[in-house]
């Protein structure tokens, strides 16, 4: 289990090295890393972090702030439609990750120091 | 999503066991298990059903100990996905779906919706959070059984 504060909203928060200090701990050279994140609203992405920005105008696009009956709906249908979920090759003891790309939170909501929890299975040898 | 008026029959919904597919490896010491179920969904073709508890209570019968489960729907139309279960906000669902063209099956409502659900298991339970549910949305206008295939992974208690 991984804790980290965030804030928001829309707001990325780089979890890659959390990640990959806890791979090493658990001493699997090769298997299989599957991340869910706890929670209705927030999002788990793979992503060039320079490209952050420009995900998040299609996103605003996509999903406006506004106009839903729900309060924080937005927030839902993100989460949604991106995932809370990913799942990551070990090799090496090491994740493989696609070029330049980091595991990133995204935090939709509106709120500050909030603690968010990322389950974590490592599965092999 | 507004509720039609078959959704509210909870015994629609349940997992065909003897269909379960098991494999497992050994890795070091520990028995690592998977176990490919098919769960059933009497659906009126347009509805959100919860289907959290028929999950929780599938994952309690597999002794899923500590691992994870992942959802997805395999007919036309139909959808597995993680929200809350409240009225307003499966009214915006269904409100979003329609913008996207998902009644019309379009490819973009198919590539953000049909992405296969995951979530862990641990001690025996499903790590939702507070307000997450999973929720089977169906807006085939099609009205029967529909299958959602679960994948679960992991240790399992023996015996």
């Amino acid at each position: 289990m991984v804790e980290i504060r965030t804030h928001g909203p829309m707001k990325f928060f780089d979890v890659t090295e959390t990640l990959e200090k806890f791979v090493e701990k658990c001493n699997v050279s090769l298997g299989v890393l599957r991340l869910d994140v706890k929670g209705a609203t927030p999002a788990l992405l793979l992503l060039d972090p320079s490209e952050a920005e420009e995900l998040l105008k299609v996103l605003r696009k996509l999903v406006p702030f506004s106009g839903w009956r729900h309060g924080n709906a937005y927030a839902h249908l993100l989460s949604t439609i991106l995932t809370t979920s990913l799942t990551l090759a070990i090799e090496n003891s090491r994740l493989i990750l696609p070029e330049r790309t980091r595991v990133l939170l995204l935090e939709t909501r509106s709120v500050y120091n909030h603690r968010r929890t990322i389950f974590v299975v490592v599965v092999g040898r | 999503m507004n509720p039609c008026s078959c959704r509210a029959s909870r015994r629609d919904v349940y997992a065909k066991l003897s269909n379960v597919r098991y494999a497992s490896r050994c890795l070091g010491n520990e028995m690592i298990d998977v176990i490919v179920a098919r769960m059933k969904v009497e659906s009126c073709g347009y509805e959100a059903l919860d289907i959290t508890e028929n999950v929780r209570s599938l994952v309690k019968q597999l002794k899923l100990v500590k691992g994870s489960v992942t959802l997805y729907a395999i007919d036309r139309g139909c959808f597995v996905v993680g929200i809350e279960y409240e009225p307003n906000l499966l009214a915006d669902l269904e409100d979003f779906m329609k913008s996207l063209g998902c009644f019309e099956r379009r490819s973009s409502c198919i590539a953000l919706f049909s992405k296969p659900l995951t979530i862990i298991v641990y001690g025996n339970e499903l790590q939702l959070g507070v307000f997450r549910r999973i929720v089977f949305v169906d807006v085939s206008k099609a009205k029967g059984i529909k299958e959602v295939i679960l994948v679960a992974e992991g240790m399992f208690e023996h015996g």
